[in-house]
């Protein structure tokens, strides 16, 4: 789309040029500004000093069902529903405003932001699009980032209820392991509570009981060989924003088409 | 403490209160009233406020902002500190902050 007015124009580059800063991804300038990809490309080379990061976004909705980066995801929505209820703001500003906030916090926490301005971004489209939505816990009353139709009087969050063995960890910047974390992947800690976790404590008393293990990895999919597994979650851990491992359905490709060009 | 020495200290808050209030407003709106929690009527009459007025506004005997949450779970979130919880220190103060960021039917 052209822009017309050099005004607009001028807002958008201000807008792109602060996401670039706070760390966005190419395809979140395309998205939230009418500026020609060519354009985008020279301003992000020109901000970030370097060529933006190539491959596909972050796609999955289960990421934000984990157990830290859910908690991390929640406070960010609730910041920006805060600042949208309070305030009347263009989308674009409140994603940014609102992970300004959630930086801040992070930073008065001592934490590790485990939320990137791109997954931000992509949660507040998978609201829009009610992939996701925000669930009152039944315990304290916060609302919280779960998936669409949860039923709300049996809802508990994971902070009221962590599952078992989260935050075990100690690094630094974590509320628990980031390892620890991926490994419950694809197990949402409410309704199972970190099988993920049971394995591996599994395979740490599985010298002494032999057979357990079996038991325990038939029910995730999962190989029995657990050498590569383990190797899997140590590169996760060093790259704990990349794509969750797994299966990707065609449906997903087709969805995520539809929202970037919403 | 005295009653003159309580005024005194009442007026001292008020009045740096309402002087950063004003500079969180002029500086950025939406976020101000994220951080002070209050509407955005409240916020325009703060914003309009001149420094004789903000003066005036502030010598009363009563202090001008209150607290922000009056349950006990977000009390109790933010002021013990349980150990073998998950997380440690971390985790109820992000609790705390999702409770309270939560609440914005108070200031709309």
């Amino acid at each position: 789309m052209r822009v017309k007015s050099i005004l607009t124009e001028a807002r958008q580059i201000e807008r792109a040029v602060e996401l670039i800063h706070l760390g966005a991804r190419l395809q979140v300038l395309e998205s939230q500004t009418d500026l020609s990809y060519e354009r985008l490309l020279r301003l992000y080379k020109e901000v970030a000093g370097k060529s933006p990061s190539k491959g596909q976004l972050p796609f999955s909705t289960d990421w934000f069902m984990t157990w830290q980066p859910n908690i991390h995801a929640s406070l960010f929505m609730n910041l920006h529903e805060y600042l949208n209820k309070v305030s009347e703001l263009d989308e674009t500003d409140a994603i940014i405003k609102a992970y300004r906030l959630y930086l801040e916090q992070m930073t008065a926490h001592g934490l590790e932001p485990m939320l990137s301005v791109t997954r931000a971004w992509r949660l507040v489209k998978f609201v829009d699009n009610v992939m996701l939505t925000m669930t009152a816990c039944a315990k304290c009353g916060g609302h919280f980032v779960t998936h669409p139709h949860e039923i709300a009087k049996h809802f508990v969050c994971g902070l009221c209820q962590p599952p078992a063995r989260a935050g075990r960890g100690k690094a630094t910047g974590a509320i628990a392991r980031p390892s620890m974390a991926e490994t419950m992947q694809h197990n949402p800690p409410r309704t199972a509570p970190a099988r993920g976790g049971e394995v591996q404590a599994i395979v740490l008393s599985e010298a002494s009981h032999p057979g357990v293990l079996h038991d325990a990895l038939e029910s995730p999919a999962s190989s029995s060989d657990l050498g590569p597994r383990d190797m899997d979650h140590a590169a996760l851990a060093d790259a704990p924003r990349q794509r969750p491992p797994g299966p990707r359905p065609s449906a997903r490709d087709s969805m995520w088409q539809g929202l970037l060009s919403h | 403490m005295s009653t003159s020495q309580v005024l005194e200290e009442i007026r001292e808050a008020n009045l740096s209160y309402l002087m950063l209030a004003q500079s969180l407003i002029r500086q950025d709106r939406p976020q101000a009233l994220y951080r002070l929690g209050v509407s955005d009527d409240t916020a325009t009459m703060l914003e309009s406020l001149s420094p004789a007025q903000v003066m005036r506004v502030a010598s009363g005997s009563t202090l001008l902002c209150r607290m922000r949450f009056d349950d006990d779970v977000v009390w109790d979130l933010l002021t013990h500190h349980r150990k073998g919880v998950a997380g440690g220190d971390a985790a109820p103060r992000l609790h705390a902050s999702i409770l309270m960021a939560g609440r914005h039917q108070e200031a709309a």
